[in-house]
């Protein structure tokens, strides 16, 4: 007679089931639910279940993708939004960076202001957006003013945590030796830090992106929000939705690259698994 | 009856596929109602495996667990309950709600499981603690609290894997004389695992001891002093014999496998 | 990360016990930098009227817009809209988390289309929302709610992934039923995360209600915002935007009291790196 294995479903990680096969069955199963949904959603579209001109189908999204890359409407769109994200970016990591050290060290100046950011990351910073619309027009300056604000709010909150990072008894070891502030800073905070810098940097890209697409998308002429709002207006479901997945491929596809190596840069902390 | 019997046990684990690590084989033995039973030997020889098996936690790959002739292919709480070695209370939960999960995940009816409950925990000692978090517990009154859980359940069977392994000596000593006394009082049978060569002479009825991997019985010992036993037990000189005769059979294990593999694995 | 944490927290605690004062006095340097920059900026600086109003002008709007019935209306629509998405996403995200976590397979085969789903920037639909559900609440609902489920999802079913297994062990050992499971053991043991992933969630859809009203709709505080910056009453803009600050301010301290860990068993993972990790626009 074969005895059920209690363990099985119920513990984890559990005793006896084959670790090097189950990752790989995973992996199947997974892709296999990503295929059925895009085959009953064409299945549905050309049924006329759901009604193509609002929920487009996926061969008409993948047929959309050779004319929009050819369009010079939508190049020009893709190479403004890399414009001001890199921009935002290139602003908020700066400034966030160099706040967050500073809140991150000193104990007065955090006690001060880091409710403060941490406010304004759990509030819609949106609300300043016809503000910023004021000072700086319809162009791509509020786009790269959002972005940066976004950026900011992101990274000094995310380096005020890798700070966090830093083990006292590194620090204590460092003025055990009479390290200058420089080597202090450079050889046990920075590097203690390194985990949080890195996790800023992605949070920082990814709010970059978010806050120049959410200004497009409000007001702006022309950027891939712009176009996303403008092919939604018309109907043109396709192309929007071969914009947005587009798009979000390569964010998804850097942010897992992100992830992995973040893992790996972690792994020598014991604690790493949070 | 209401004996826990093992036959011919083997359990192999498959550590990656196709490769197998056989934990232990040809286990039989009896556990008589009401009787003290101890497992010692090589840490890694299987004990917990054994253990596990014995309370249905675990399919055997070969053999059978019997309860009172019937085969055991599932936990049953009301027959044999766990006192794990590291208490695994619910730090979720108050005292009182610990003592009583066996229960209510037995689905019983709330007036009964806290009336159980706050029994069992004034037998174990500790009712003044009912409504405090596990953590405001020290790791003795914790431990009581792992055996009230299971007394609950009233099992016929208790099943302990290093209840005091994780104590030190002093405690190890104060709390298994006043556990010894508890259980005594219960009349139930007890399945006690232990590295402790005294632990395993001053609770057992009888003493099996393991070899090293794959583990298999080398040695039944039995423990004929009275019961209720003190601590002045281990004075005497037939516990010393005993002492000397584990000693010899667990030195020489450890010889035949040197060097000890380091992890023994739970 | 236990011992960092809490010598930073002592660290933390014992700077504002010693300097509380201090500290206040930074808050309010801070307050009077930015109400002398917008006084300099109306009077010697001369920024024009169309673009940064008087203070005190911003002030009496304020004051007029909390005596008028739509200010109180559009509010009740913002806040209802922020309670029913949150309410659809905790139910369907942490439910879900439970379905998914059952058998290793599904949560293995689960966990990175979540973690995807968190990483998709769901703003872009929002003008396909419109499409789909109108320009009412509806679409603020269904958008607000989709960008919230990802992270509660996602964050509940890494906290049940992670359960430690002696206590699942302890359930089977005495016989617990699935659902006991779920109830008692596993509900137990990762609710620091579930919380952790609802008080991210409670984030999510305060900033995508505020963001959806903004970008297209006809009611809620949001819309007024963005009616005053289209019809140029620069003091009403810049009075809402206030007003709302302050009212997700507030939203979010209570929301996020209730979602607080209770037991003082629990540690919950340190407030400040908790969303820091994973909140996004
Ligand atoms: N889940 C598992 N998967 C694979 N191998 C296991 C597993 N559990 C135990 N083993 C192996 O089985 C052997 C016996 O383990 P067991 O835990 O029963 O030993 P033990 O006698 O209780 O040891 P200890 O005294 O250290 O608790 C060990 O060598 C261990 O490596
Ligand atoms: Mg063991």
């Amino acid at each position: 007679m074969a005895v059920p294995s209690v363990y099985a479903g119920r513990l984890g990680a559990s005793t006896r089931t084959r670790r090097g096969t189950s990752r790989a069955e995973a992996r199947v199963w997974r892709t296999a639910f990503i295929v059925g949904v895009v085959v009953l959603w064409e299945l549905l579209a050309r049924t006329g279940v759901i009604d193509e001109r609002f929920a487009s189908k996926p061969s008409s999204i993948v047929m959309a993708v050779p004319p929009l890359l050819s369009d010079p409407q939508v190049l020009e769109a893709l190479g403004m939004t890399l414009y001001a994200v890199g921009a935002s970016f290139a602003i908020g990591t700066a400034g966030g960076m160099l706040v967050g050290v500073i809140l991150g060290l000193q104990p007065m100046l955090r006690t001060a202001y880091f409710p403060i950011v941490m406010m304004l990351l759990g509030t819609p910073k949106s609300l300043f957006l016809p503000v910023i619309m004021l000072f700086f027009g319809l162009g791509v300056e509020s786009a790269i003013v959002f972005g940066s604000i976004l950026t900011f709010v992101h990274v000094t909150v995310n380096v005020v945590a890798g700070v966090d990072l830093v083990e006292p008894k590194h620090l204590m070891v460092a003025k055990a030796y009479r390290a200058s502030r420089w080597k202090r800073f450079r050889h046990v905070i920075l590097p203690g830090a390194s985990p949080g810098l890195f996790t800023a940097i992605w949070h920082g890209l990814r709010n970059g992106f978010t806050g120049v697409v959410i200004a497009q998308l409000f007001t702006a002429t022309a950027g891939i929000g712009y176009l996303v709002r403008v092919y939604s207006n018309n109907f043109q479901t396709d192309r929007a939705l071969t914009l947005i997945l587009m798009v979000s491929l390569v964010l998804i596809l850097v942010g897992t690259g992100w992830n992995h190596v973040e893992k790996r840069l972690t792994s020598w902390r014991p604690d790493a698994t949070q | 009856m209401t004996d826990l019997r093992v036959e011919g046990l083997q359990v192999a684990y498959e550590t990656r596929p196709g490769e197998r690590l056989v934990a232990c084989q040809d286990i039989s033995l009896t556990v008589a109602s009401g009787e003290f039973v101890t497992i010692i030997g090589p840490s890694g020889c299987g004990k917990s495996t054994v253990l596990h098996c014995m309370g249905g936690l675990l399919p055997p790959t070969q053999g059978r667990v019997l309860f009172g002739g019937d085969e055991v292919v599932q936990p049953n709480p009301h027959n044999a309950a766990f006192v794990f070695q590291d208490y695994s209370l619910f730090p979720w939960k108050n005292i009182l709600e610990n003592v009583g999960m066996g229960l209510t995940f037995a689905g019983a009816g709330k007036t009964e499981i806290a009336g159980k409950a706050a029994e069992k925990l004034d037998f174990v000692g500790l009712g003044e603690f009912a409504h405090a978090l596990p953590r405001e517990l020290s790791g003795g009154m914790q431990q009581r609290v792992a055996v009230a859980r299971a007394l609950a359940m009233e099992p016929r069977v208790l099943l302990m894997d290093e209840p005091f392994g994780a104590l030190d000596e002093q405690s190890r000593r104060t709390l298994g004389s006043d556990m010894a006394r508890i259980l005594e009082q219960t009349q139930r049978s007890v399945v006690l695992i232990t590295h402790s060569l005294d632990e395993a002479i001053f609770w057992a009825d009888r003493i099996i001891v393991m070899s090293a991997r794959p583990g298999t019985i080398i040695e039944e010992i039995e423990v004929k002093a009275p019961r209720p036993r003190d601590l002045s037990m281990m004075t005497e000189p037939e516990f010393q014999a005993i002492r000397v005769r584990l000693f010899d059979l667990i030195q020489l294990q450890q010889a035949k496998k040197a060097p000890q593999p380091l992890a023994g694995g739970r | 990360m236990a011992t960092t944490e809490s010598a930073f927290r002592a660290r933390a605690f014992r700077a504002r016990a010693k300097h509380s004062s201090t500290v206040w006095a930074l808050r309010l340097l801070l307050l009077l930098i930015v109400v002398g920059a917008w006084l300099y900026g109306t009077g010697p600086g001369e920024i024009s009227f169309l673009i940064l109003p008087p203070l005190g002008e911003v002030f009496s709007a304020i004051g007029g817009l909390v005596t008028t019935q739509v200010f109180w209306t559009a509010l009740g629509v913002t806040v209802f809209e922020m309670l029913v998405a949150f309410l659809l996403a905790a139910v369907v995200g942490v439910s879900l988390g439970f379905f998914l976590s059952r058998t290793p397979l599904r949560a293995q085969a689960s966990e990175p289309l979540l973690s995807w789903g968190y990483m998709f920037p769901v703003v872009l639909l929002y003008p396909l929302f419109l499409l789909w559900v109108g320009v009412g609440i509806g679409s603020k609902i269904a958008y607000a709610a989709t960008a919230a489920f990802f992270p509660i999802a996602y964050n509940t079913l890494r906290g049940l992934r992670s359960v430690d297994e002696k206590y699942l062990k302890v359930g089977v050992a005495f016989g617990a039923s699935r659902l006991a499971t779920d109830r008692h053991i596993k509900a137990g043991a990762a609710r620091p995360m579930i919380l952790s992933g609802l008080r991210i969630g409670v984030s999510v859809v305060m900033i995508s209600v505020v963001l959806a009203e903004l970008l297209g709709s006809n009611a809620g505080l949001g819309y007024e915002l963005q009616r005053a910056a289209s019809t140029l009453r620069l003091p009403d803009e810049y009075g809402i935007a206030l007003l709302l600050l302050v009212v997700a301010v507030t939203l979010q301290r209570v929301l996020e009291l209730a979602l607080r860990p209770r037991r003082p068993g629990q540690k919950a993972p340190s407030r400040a790196t908790e969303p820091a990790a994973q909140l996004d626009e």
